[in-house]
């Protein structure tokens, strides 16, 4: 009973139980496959206290655990590594070997590293299992990196989930369609960037003369001018896309969005001024740029392992310009029609403009 | 931010966590053969611990699993030490799911979910115990703290006051009582009936640091921080290894304007995630800097591990470094599993730091809806323009 009030009063202390840290726990393991026909390599760093309980490491049982105890201890930690993982590939077991052991640091703490190598079949794809010293505590994590190739893969086992499977290698086609969409999903979510391309899109049925806005001629005249003003942006972002994807280029995300807010405040606050319209054109171009980096930021954000750089790029760029292409087309038709009401160039051109202008600069001011 | 933007935020947040606690520090060699490698005086199983393993190891029956689960998790409170909760629940919760697992086995293991933060499920399987026998009062006071947590007042009054008539010990019953009473809109009738007791030194320690600890919270929350932190401070005299009590301490003197009293309460071994996200706040220069790295190395650690339990000291974490987007996805996202005060705070100072109308809405929403009164948080909230 009186070990029973006494969790009671501790519970009530704190029912939320997770106020404690130092949280080991985990062990991470890098798993290198450079080619079919080249043995895996495996690194596997142990928490000391996590396996303190199934090696016999501290032999004078002082709780202090030397570099001394570890290299005796081998003979023990050798067999019992060997027990708790299993590496396979395409179905069948590879042969593991203990290399070496040494030290190595997270989270301040110091971890065994165990260097293991396995010979494997060439075909098929890689399978790490086993108790993975995660038996006799739920709380047990494995950070999986695997490097296949150039390619970086990731993944975290658990006492539920003790397996990692290679993933297969996605088809080009298959990657290109996946960006496709993300390229697509990117633009309608992202209001920034529909609000920029409205911003070009509503002085487009107008032309400016005497500083004053007038309707625009025939459809070709506006398509042409759309189609200019929407190339040199394409042009522009997907060229800084391409950059920074490829690493050729790196700004930080911070600067970029601020870069977005403004574009879209100068895009409306130049609405406004029919005299300037012909700086639409650079301005679309050069904002392109800066676009072209937040489409970036926006795409590092999605987990492309295992995806060729090739049908990712292109594919999300022609998605974010289907995107775009599927906003011009609603747009177009509706503001074509409007061009020659005065409500329009009166109107809707300013109130429009200040409108996501002034959102524009409201994004500005809370991206600082 | 829209919510699908907000998605891919916390997602290329997750990502970039995962890619820093997984990357891969240099290995090296100690030349001194006497190079300490590791401290496991605190993670060894001391000779008790040791016996009660050699029992369940020869029969793992239901007994044998609830000494060693509870033996566990008393180990994991005194030493403050996460991997022992982890070992009880490897225990618990095989012999949990074993059918006609007994009530003891199961309310252990509904304790190992609450460190988890999954306290829908704690919730549940406490239910269950306290259909099958009304008088389980361990489950019962265990159910009112999970219902505390997540804001069931109601909840939570209707156990406490059966804890209190089942005739349990009355300080505990009283705060517990309180407690669900101040967060239903009755502050200064809680605050009259804890005022009103006179707590006695011959009860049980922990019993008395828990109704000071309410108290304290109660007296904070009604503008009075010198009784506040009169109380925290009795209360950690008789739980020094309570953080959660620790943490409220210095809290109170940070608001009071006391951050040198409460960075000399924080630096202490060892320090939980909640208690160095706090030092870092209140301390100066290289040792703050120090703390931040510390803190932040355990959440890119605990979002890569794929774990929920420290959104609150993320979120204190990103206030403190001026991450207004990242502190009130974070302040979110906790509050969607927990509502205390600290909780109701940090939602408060994100959606006011981020501009976030919809997460100001959220909040002002459930204070209305609850009757939750906290001085501190109205007075953050008054001295804000509308959201």
């Amino acid at each position: 009973m009186k070990r029973i009030l006494f969790v009671l009063f501790c519970l009530a202390l704190g029912a939320a139980r997770a106020a404690f840290a130092h949280s080991t726990s985990t062990s991470y393991l890098l798993l290198e496959a450079p080619a079919p026909d080249a043995p895996v390599t495996l690194r596997w760093d142990l928490a000391v206290q996590d396996i303190v309980w199934s090696v016999y490491i501290d032999q004078d049982y002082d709780g202090v655990v030397t570099w001394q105890e570890v290299t005796e201890a081998r003979r023990y930690l050798e067999p019992a590594v060997l027990r708790e993982i299993t590496l396979a590939r395409g179905g069948t077991a590879c042969t593991l070997r203990f290399r070496d052991v040494a030290l190595a640091e997270h989270t301040g703490q110091n971890f065994l590293s165990v260097s293991l190598v396995g010979e494997c079949p060439k075909e098929g794809l890689l399978a790490v299992s086993g108790s993975l010293f995660m038996s006799g505590d739920a709380s047990q994590r494995v950070l999986l990196s695997a490097t296949r190739g150039q390619e970086k893969l990731a993944g975290v086992l658990s006492a539920e989930s003790p397996t990692w499977l290679e993933p297969s290698r996605p088809s080009a086609w298959a990657s290109f369609a996946r960006f496709v969409r993300e390229g697509i999903w990117h633009v309608l979510i992202g209001y920034d960037h529909i609000a920029f391309i409205l911003l070009l899109l509503l002085p487009a049925v107008l032309r400016s003369e005497d500083g004053k806005w007038r309707s625009a001629g025939s459809l070709s005249q506006v398509a042409r001018d759309i189609v200019t003003i929407v190339t040199a942006f394409t042009i522009a972002h997907s060229t800084t896309l391409a950059l920074a994807v490829t690493g050729t280029v790196h700004l930080p995300t911070q600067p970029i969005e601020v870069a977005i807010a403004a574009s879209i405040a100068v895009a409306g606050g130049l609405n406004l001024l029919p005299k300037l319209s012909r700086l639409r054109l650079p301005l679309a171009f050069g904002f392109g740029f800066v676009h072209g980096f937040g489409f970036a930021n926006a795409l590092s954000g999605i987990d492309a392992a295992g995806t060729a750089l090739l049908p990712l790029l292109a594919g999300f760029n022609i998605g974010v310009e289907l995107a775009q292409l599927a906003i011009v087309s609603a747009v177009l038709p509706l503001i074509y029609l409007a061009r020659n009401r005065r409500w329009y160039a009166g109107g809707v051109l300013p109130l429009g403009s200040c409108a996501l202008g002034a959102a524009g600069l409201v994004w500005l001011w809370q991206r600082l | 931010m829209g919510v699908p933007a907000r998605l891919l935020f916390v997602l290329a947040l997750a990502v970039a966590a995962y890619s820093r606690a997984a990357a891969a520090s240099d290995r090296f060699l100690p030349t001194d053969p006497h190079f300490v490698v590791a401290n496991v005086r605190q993670a060894a199983p001391d000779p008790a611990m040791r016996a009660l393993i050699a029992l369940w190891r020869a029969a793992p029956d239901d007994g044998a699993s609830a000494a060693l689960g509870a033996a566990f998790l008393k180990r994991a409170g005194d030493l403050r030490e996460p991997m022992f909760v982890g070992r009880a629940e490897a225990v618990l919760a095989a012999a949990a799911s074993k059918p006609g697992a007994s009530a003891v086995v199961r309310r252990l293991y509904a304790e190992t979910l609450q460190y988890r933060h999954e306290f829908k499920t704690a919730e549940s399987l406490l239910d269950a115990l306290l259909q099958e026998s009304s008088r389980d009062a361990a489950a019962r006071q265990q159910r009112a703290s999970v219902r505390l947590v997540r804001g069931d007042f109601a909840g939570a009054r209707a156990d406490c006051a059966q804890l209190l008539a089942a005739g349990g010990v009355q300080s505990v019953a009283l705060a517990c009582l309180a407690e669900a009473m101040a967060g239903a809109g009755q502050l200064p009738q809680a605050r009259a009936l804890l005022d009103a007791y006179p707590l006695r030194d011959g009860e049980p320690a922990e019993a008395r640091a828990y109704f000071l600890a309410v108290r304290g919270e109660l007296h904070e929350r009604g503008a009075d921080s010198d009784r506040a932190i009169a109380d925290y401070a009795a209360a950690l005299m008789l739980a020094p290894n309570a953080d959660a009590v620790r943490a409220a301490l210095a809290d109170a003197l940070i608001a009071r304007g006391s951050p040198a009293e409460a960075a000399e309460l924080l630096a202490i071994e060892r320090p939980s995630l909640a208690l160095a996200v706090r030092h870092a706040a209140c301390a100066q220069g290289a040792e703050r800097e120090r703390l931040r790295a510390l803190a932040t190395g355990w959440l890119d650690l605990e979002a890569a591990r794929g774990d929920a339990l420290h959104y609150r000291e993320a979120a204190l974490l990103a206030l403190e470094a001026g991450e207004g987007e990242r502190a009130v996805a974070a302040a979110r996202a906790n509050f969607r599993m927990q509502r205390e005060l600290p909780d109701v705070r940090v939602l408060a100072r994100a959606a006011l730091a981020a501009h976030d109308a919809a997460a100001r809405h959220e909040l002002e929403t459930w204070l209305r809806d609850t009757g939750f009164r906290d001085a501190v948080t109205e007075k953050l909230l008054a001295n804000a323009a509308p959201g």
